[in-house]
């Protein structure tokens, strides 16, 4: 299966062109232009990845990132960033993001970055999935309840 | 302890720093989108050297959407450079009119991150006022910042300059929440002391929704 993409970002032009460039790499790819748009989409389907613009108008990247580790906490996010807003990509990090890059950014290092977050959400599933196995096993009755 | 000169001195560098933070910003989404689409081209060249066809079309496309990014990134430098420029003269002669079309597109951007968008209705007749225009600048953009906060439904700020007898007027208006603190929360810090540069006064329009800058024609 593609890997999900999800790309928030208000510069409409950036967002469809990237989209239009993952695309080719095989990605699955949507956009967003707006904070709450991204939200909604979140809520409604299933993405591997987010790459995130950390400023924008209105709902800011740092207010979405919070609300994406709330609705799906699996949902891996890379934040991107002028130099400028660097400081707010760490503190995106230490609110559960993946990573950050720097725009303009070169395809390839995106493209890895992504690869990694979707390996990461991957090995959280597959430990999720093992865990409940193991629920099973120890325990057939609280299945059979449910 | 530093004295007024100093803190005002000091206010001016902070407004000229965040000014050219943001424009510096938005010059940067500029060259994103350009690297995108140059990336872009070279993904459509390495396509056809395996045998997909290029389309002139597409290539034309994508040729215009970096030209209109040149012409983008060039007025925000133009306006840059001409925001720089406003501080050549402690005293000038300016056109209302203009001056508030730049700080339109200045504050476009920090206004719009918080969800509000900047308008400017220019007056029937030019109106020339003698200032000090950088300190203008920033007197008025923190009377838009301190605007900002008192907007709750309304999303429309505009700026406009008028004519008032001997004197001039920059309305900046949208305002729906008046809290009777507004006026003392702009004046607080350097707002005063760069009102007492301009030998101007501040009042709050709560009929209206309005702080209105009323201006000397001359301060010479």
């Amino acid at each position: 299966m593609k890997r999900r993409i999800l790309i928030v970002d208000d510069e409409k032009e950036f967002a469809e062109t990237l989209s239009e460039r993952l695309t080719m790499r095989d990605f699955d790819t949507t956009i967003s232009v707006s904070g709450e748009d991204a939200i909604e989409k979140i809520k409604g389907f299933i993405f591997d990845v987010v790459i995130l613009d950390v400023s924008m108008p209105g709902k800011s990247g740092i207010d979405v990132l919070r609300e994406i580790k709330k609705i799906k906490p699996l949902t891996e996010v890379i934040m991107l960033t002028g130099h400028a807003t660097v400081e707010t990509a760490i503190e995106g990090m230490k609110l559960g993001a993946h990573d950050y890059l720097i725009k303009p950014c070169e395809t390839e290092e995106l493209v890895t970055k992504i690869n990694k977050a979707y390996s990461k959400k991957a090995e959280h599933e597959e430990r999720i999935r093992e865990a409940r196995v193991r629920e099973i096993i120890s325990s057939p009755r609280s299945v059979l309840n449910q | 302890m530093t004295n007024g000169t100093e803190k005002t001195g000091y206010a001016n560098i902070q407004f000229f720093g965040k000014m050219v933070a943001s424009l510096s910003h938005e010059i940067k989404n500029v060259f994103a989108i350009i690297h995108e689409n140059a990336g872009l081209l070279e993904d459509l060249i390495v396509l056809s050297e395996k045998g997909m066809p290029l389309d002139p079309e597409r290539l034309k496309g994508l040729s215009k959407r970096m030209r209109d990014q040149i012409i983008r990134g060039n007025k925000i430098v133009q306006n840059m450079n001409r925001f720089a420029h406003s501080a050549d003269e402690p005293i000038e002669n300016i056109d209302l009119n203009q001056t508030l079309q730049l700080l339109r597109h200045l504050f476009e951007r920090p206004v719009a991150m918080k969800g509000i968008v900047l308008e400017t209705k220019d007056s029937e007749n030019e109106v020339t006022i003698r200032t000090n225009p950088f300190v203008l600048e920033n007197m008025l953009w923190l009377c838009v910042n301190a605007a900002m906060d008192s907007m709750t439904v309304s999303k429309k700020m505009v700026l406009a300059g008028e004519e008032a007898g001997d004197s001039a007027r920059i309305r900046v208006s949208g305002l729906d929440a008046m809290p009777e603190t507004l006026e003392a929360n702009i004046k607080r810090g350097t707002g005063e002391m760069l009102l007492k540069e301009l030998n101007g006064t501040l009042t709050v329009d709560s009929k209206t929704g309005a702080l209105i800058l009323n201006l000397p024609k001359s301060i010479s």
